[in-house]
């Protein structure tokens, strides 16, 4: 082992391995995650990013062990959290890290605060939970949180119930929620798709600033628009249908993506940069339904480079140069010095 | 809050618009039922009329029935068959002057419902008096259900598809299956007579008779045991009304909230498991609950005929039922009165309950 | 019968019944629906929901049991009759249950099932006593009482007829009259003794025979046959299963007759009912402005009245027949609950674009409403229609129980409750008998309302820790 790889082994705040959720559909089961691992490290902004449906939710929930059971269940795998493995925690250990070192953005503002309680009293429940402040105390820190997120007059808006606030200042009231505790991680998933787009950038950018001013947390971004990775993220994951297909740093992902399906992604985006951008591309097909996963690669129904061992033989996920790994039969591992598109 | 007010005078104003329909409406189909006493009566009267003459025989012949002619005599002077519908009913509301009385306004808005015709006693003394026994057992039966059905329903629904859940859904179900008033008479064939060995109970009645008499004795334990024995089959009858509804209502209501996107992020914050089902979760899903409680009150007000009927206790049901049977007029209309007047502060009670206890509705 | 027959008789009513009511009513329904135009093409959500519901056994089975019970309880008279399906005297055959069965389900044709006695051996113009009848087959000298009896009176009327002289010329007006009468007198007893005295030839030399009923007593006739006085206990030796009222009439015939009224009513309560709540629900929320306010408050005045009180009043003012009653059900309530539920699916799916671009492309409201939201709508329907079932039942039986429903002397489960309230002290089977009847059919109505609920919007059920 050399010295360089050890110590960002050592800067490893999460790590997924071989991760598999199941879920019980009328008898049959589907494979919503089946084998995903990655790495987060200390500070590190990562992005998973992938279409609905791809499982990319239903890792995020499972790093907490947020899987309704029945019907779903964490059937294998490993979440080692700064090397404790989260599977293995008993429930009362696991809820002393939820919402304290790691913490977590919903989709939904619109339902994902309580309708019959304040926000004052939602905000300070972890607080007085987790860090045991007194009434007061977590009022004026919810206060502060609230202020903070770009909410005026927080300690009067503490009395107010969710219906008072708008889809944007309800997000950022979550955000002041999950960041309150300066958590190590905050997954945020989707935290801007239910939002209007005017908004979506603020909240983002917001996230990113408070996130600074507290804990300076690790954040994995779950997200289907590769604009927000782009603009966010270190590092990236791509997923679909349960599996990952590409990690890569951000930069050589944008420019040279390896996955067919991740270079579909791409073209679909509109690029500002270009004078005449080019035909919205997106990728035919429909993503196959979960219960009915081909055998061989989970992407040869839709991909243009298919070749007949795509859809016998699913390919395993390789490194193909450090720090960039990728699932496909196409793409080989090329020895060091003949990196195309070249490093950082 | 200044929504809320104005949302509430909004409701309040229908409370009469809506009273004085549904009084019309029946007003009205009591006097216009096809071939109906009423309507032969009104006939016979305005035949008698034209001939300048008194009534015919002693009893009319009226379709299938027979009315005593005292008895369409009542229904007369009731319903003023000699006026309009209209005016009959404005004078039984109170807003037309009353020839009956030397042309006074004298209806029910002046609370005067008229005077039964059997009993001789002003209506609204006779169902006044009727009243605390209707409401005694409403409210020990609605209580009692609540008692039962939320801690049932909560069960039920954390554990949803077990063993337990499934055993006391069949039970549910069975309750629902059994009409209250059919409850209290299987209830008195088991436990109040000497058919099976088990007379534990007094068959029907509210108090023994000589209740009052040890009362004033000062029996007060003598007089709360017989109270309570009395009080026993009747309440689970009234139980059997809305035990089945509010239960599921409880479970599903409850299944649904701990679905919720909330709940998750309840999870998510590292609350207990305890805290987010029986704070969080509990606290929404008790609101269709607590917005039942008006309808309750007049689903009580429908059972309790059965069931005095069955039981023979002397409250608003009873008396209804009693003055069907010898065609009390001015005590039915009263009763209806009552019965309808009972519903509307159920639905405005409903619409408290449900802005006290959903801040959505309070502060919009 | 014999024992044989009497098994064969079961196996058709039984096989009878599964077979219409399996086979033969949803065949002959779609057959007509098509010849009405609706296309009964079935979704693929429609065929999965009603696959979920045959998987749920014990709402399944209920539901089997329920509908096949009723289509055989509509040919009741045919199975539970005093009168016999068949009787033959002297060459002369009638059906009189057949008849009577034929008389009710073609009520607009004029079908009489009277059988005057004196065409099959027996004194006198009334009905047929078919039980006496039967009595007799199996024992002719059950007539000796008859004959006895006739001839008495035969010889009685002789007696005052001859005490008479012919009347003279110079006669009065009333003495001719009285001989005439007397005559007369005399010769229809003589008739009916010779007619009784003859029967008793016949019957033994086997011209008489009758093919009864499965189980041949009538809900209004008294089990004259038990010679205890009523009401007489259950009793498989006396042959009363479920014992007789107060006033000698077979308990067990009562309930299934009943139970036919009861299903009868709280089906045509139900479905009438629902045909109107779509209709009414459907405008208000295809056309909405208002229309739709108007109706609504409507709707919510309507619903405020106290409807068994109301039906009360109006059964105290007279007694209304079954037809009326189910009437009075269905204009005070049944139509009312589903409004809520199909406007709002009108609304709903009206605001869906398939709907827009139909209206958009000039297709007709009505053409609108039948294609593409109906359908839609029915789902509350289905899962309400069980437990409005219950509830129409369950009014029916609260009416009858009062005293302000169906006329008296009709069978009807509430008539046997109240009869077991005020027996409950000393005959408790009068009260037994219909209280299991009407909870278990209730409740097996409440089984497949569940599957069905169930079926069609089945609870998910997620579970965190």
């Amino acid at each position: 082992m050399n010295p360089h790889e050890e110590s960002d082994e050592e800067r490893v705040l999460l790590e997924v391995r071989d991760l598999k959720t199941w879920f019980d559909v009328e008898g049959r089961t589907a494979k919503a995650v089946d084998g995903v691992s990655f790495r987060i490290r200390e500070n590190e902004v990562f992005g998973l990013v992938g279409e609905s449906g791809s499982g990319k939710s239903v890792t995020s929930l499972s790093i907490l062990r947020l899987i309704p059971d029945p019907p779903g269940r964490i059937v294998g795998g490993e979440i080692l959290f700064r090397g404790k493995d989260l599977l293995k925690l008993s429930w009362s250990e696991m809820r002393k890290i939820r919402g304290n070192r790691i913490s977590m953005i919903f989709q939904e503002p619109m339902t994902a605060l309580n309708p019959v309680f304040t926000i004052g009293f939602q905000l300070t429940e972890a607080l007085r939970r987790h860090a045991g402040m007194s009434k007061e105390q977590a009022r004026d820190r919810a206060a502060e949180m609230l202020e903070l997120v770009g909410i005026p007059d927080g300690g009067r808006r503490l009395k107010n119930f969710p219906h008072q606030f708008s889809g944007g200042m309800r997000q950022r009231a979550m955000i002041a929620m999950a960041l309150s505790l300066e958590p190590d991680l905050l997954i945020a998933d989707e935290p801007t798709t239910a939002l209007d787009v005017t908004i979506q950038a603020q909240i983002l950018e917001l996230m990113l600033e408070v996130r600074k001013k507290t804990g300076n947390s690790s954040i994995l971004l779950i997200t289907h628009d590769l604009a927000v990775v782009a603009e966010t993220c270190r590092r990236v994951a791509v997923m679909y249908g349960g599996k990952i297909q590409e990690i890569a740093d951000v930069g050589p992902l944008f420019r040279a993506p390896l996955h067919p399906y991740t270079r579909g992604l791409l073209l679909s985006l509109p690029r500002p940069d270009k004078e005449k951008p080019p035909r919205l591309s997106t990728i035919p097909g429909i993503v196959p339904s979960i219960l009915d996963m081909p055998k061989g690669c989970k992407f040869a129904t839709r991909c243009p480079e298919r070749t007949e061992r795509c859809d016998l033989e699913e390919p395993e996920l390789r490194e193909i140069e450090p720090g960039r790994y990728c699932r496909c039969h196409l793409v080989e591992p090329l020895p060091v010095g003949e990196r195309k598109g070249g490093g950082e | 809050m200044h929504g809320m007010a104005s949302y509430f005078i909004r409701r309040l104003a229908l409370v009469p618009v809506t009273f004085a329909c549904i009084t019309f409406l029946v007003y009205a189909i009591m006097r216009l039922a096809p071939g109906g006493p009423i309507e032969q009566a009104r006939l016979q009267m305005l035949a008698s009329q034209a001939e300048g003459g008194g009534g015919g025989g002693d009893i009319s012949q009226t379709g299938e029935t027979t009315l005593p002619k005292e008895a369409l005599e009542q229904l007369r002077k009731f319903y003023k068959l000699d006026k309009p519908i209209f005016i009959g009913y404005l004078v039984w509301l109170g807003l037309y002057p009353d020839e009956h009385k030397e042309g006074r306004f004298s209806g029910i808005l002046q609370g005067d419902f008229g005077t039964s015709y059997r009993w001789n006693d002003p209506v609204l003394d006779t169902i006044v008096s009727k009243f605390p026994i209707s409401i005694y057992f409403g409210l020990i039966g609605y209580l009692a259900t609540w008692i039962v059905c939320i801690p049932l329903g909560v069960f039920k629904a954390l554990k949803h598809r077990s063993v337990f859940d499934t055993a006391t859904s069949i039970l549910v179900f069975i309750g629902y299956s059994i009409p209250g008033f059919v409850a209290a008479l299987a209830l008195m064939l088991l436990f109040a007579t000497d058919n099976f060995g088990m007379n534990w109970f007094p068959l029907g009645n509210f108090r023994s008779e000589n209740w009052d008499a040890m009362w004033a004795k000062g029996e007060t334990w003598w007089c709360i045991k017989d109270q309570l024995s009395h009080t026993f089959i009747p309440l689970i009858a009234y139980m059997m009304a809305g035990f089945a509804t509010m239960t599921i209502l409880m479970k599903n209501s409850l299944l649904d909230n701990l679905g919720a996107d909330y709940v998750r992020t309840a999870f998510a914050k590292g609350l207990s498991e305890r805290r987010v089902v029986f704070l969080h979760a509990l606290r929404n899903s008790l609101i269709p609950i607590c917005v039942g409680i008006g309808g309750a009150i007049g689903l009580l007000f429908a059972g309790s005929f059965l069931i005095e009927k069955t039981c023979n206790i002397p409250g608003m049901g009873l008396l209804g039922y009693n003055s069907l049977i010898v065609r009390d007029y001015p005590v039915l209309m009263g009763i209806l009165t009552f019965g309808v007047l009972i519903r509307l502060v159920g639905n405005i009670l409903s619409d408290i309950v449900l802005a006290l206890v959903d801040p959505r509705v309070r502060f919009s | 019968m014999g024992t044989l027959g009497t098994a064969i008789y079961l196996a058709v009513v039984f096989v009878g019944g599964w077979w219409l009511t399996t086979r033969g009513i949803p065949k002959a329904a779609a057959g007509i629906g098509r010849r009405l135009g609706f296309r009964m093409r079935m979704t693929p959500i429609t065929a999965k929901r009603i696959q979920r519901f045959k998987r749920i056994k014990r709402g399944y089975w209920s539901f089997l049991f329920l509908s096949i019970t009723f289509v055989i309880s509509l040919f009741l008279e045919l199975i539970v009759n005093h009168r016999p399906l068949a009787i033959g005297f002297k060459g002369r055959v009638a059906f009189p249950a057949v008849e009577e069965w034929a008389g009710k389900a073609l009520f607009f044709l004029p079908i009489s099932s009277f059988h005057s006695r004196k065409d099959f051996g027996q004194a006198g113009e009334n009905e047929v006593d078919y039980a006496f009848f039967r009595k007799c087959i199996e024992n002719p000298d059950a007539l000796r009482p008859e004959i006895r009896k006739a001839e008495e009176k035969m010889r009685r009327a002789e007696k005052r007829f001859k005490r008479l002289s012919p009347p003279g010329k110079d006669a009065s007006e009333f003495q001719r009259e009285r001989y005439a009468r007397r005559k007369a007198a005399y010769e229809k007893r003589k008739g009916q003794y010779e007619t009784v005295l003859a029967a008793r030839k016949d019957f033994e030399s086997g011209e008489a025979w009758i093919l009864p009923t499965l189980y041949p007593f009538s809900p209004n006739k008294v089990r004259t046959d038990i010679e205890e006085r009523p009401p007489n206990s259950p009793s498989l030796e006396l042959g009363i299963p479920l014992g007789t009222t107060t006033s000698g009439r077979d308990v067990l015939v009562l309930l299934l007759y009943g139970y036919r009224i009861s299903v009868a009513f709280a089906l045509i309560v139900a479905f009438v009912g629902y045909f109107v709540g779509i209709l009414v629900g459907g405008i208000q929320g295809y056309f909405g402005g208002w229309v739709d306010i108007l109706s609504q408050r409507f709707v919510e005045i309507w619903g405020s009245i106290p409807f068994l009180f109301t039906i009360m009043l109006i059964g105290s003012l007279m007694t209304p027949n079954f037809l009326m009653l189910a009437v009075l059900m269905i204009v005070l309530r049944s139509w009312l609950g589903i409004t809520f539920y199909v406007r709002g699916e009108f609304y709903r799916e009206k605001a869906k674009d398939y709907v827009q671009a139909a209206i958009g492309a000039g297709v007709s409201d009505w053409k609108i409403i039948v294609k593409h939201i109906l359908p839609n709508a029915m789902v509350p329907v289905v899962t309400f229609a069980p437990f409005g079932i219950v509830a129409y039942i369950g009014s029916l039986v609260s009416l009858d129980y009062l005293g302000f429903g169906l006329p008296p002397g009709t069978p009807s489960w509430g008539a046997l409750l109240r009869m077991g309230l005020e027996n409950v002290k000393f005959h408790p089977y009068l009260v037994t008998v219909p209280v299991v009847a009407l909870s278990l059919t209730l409740f097996m109505v409440v089984m497949v309302g569940e599957a069905v609920r169930e079926a069609f919007d089945p609870k998910v059920f997620s579970r965190l820790r």
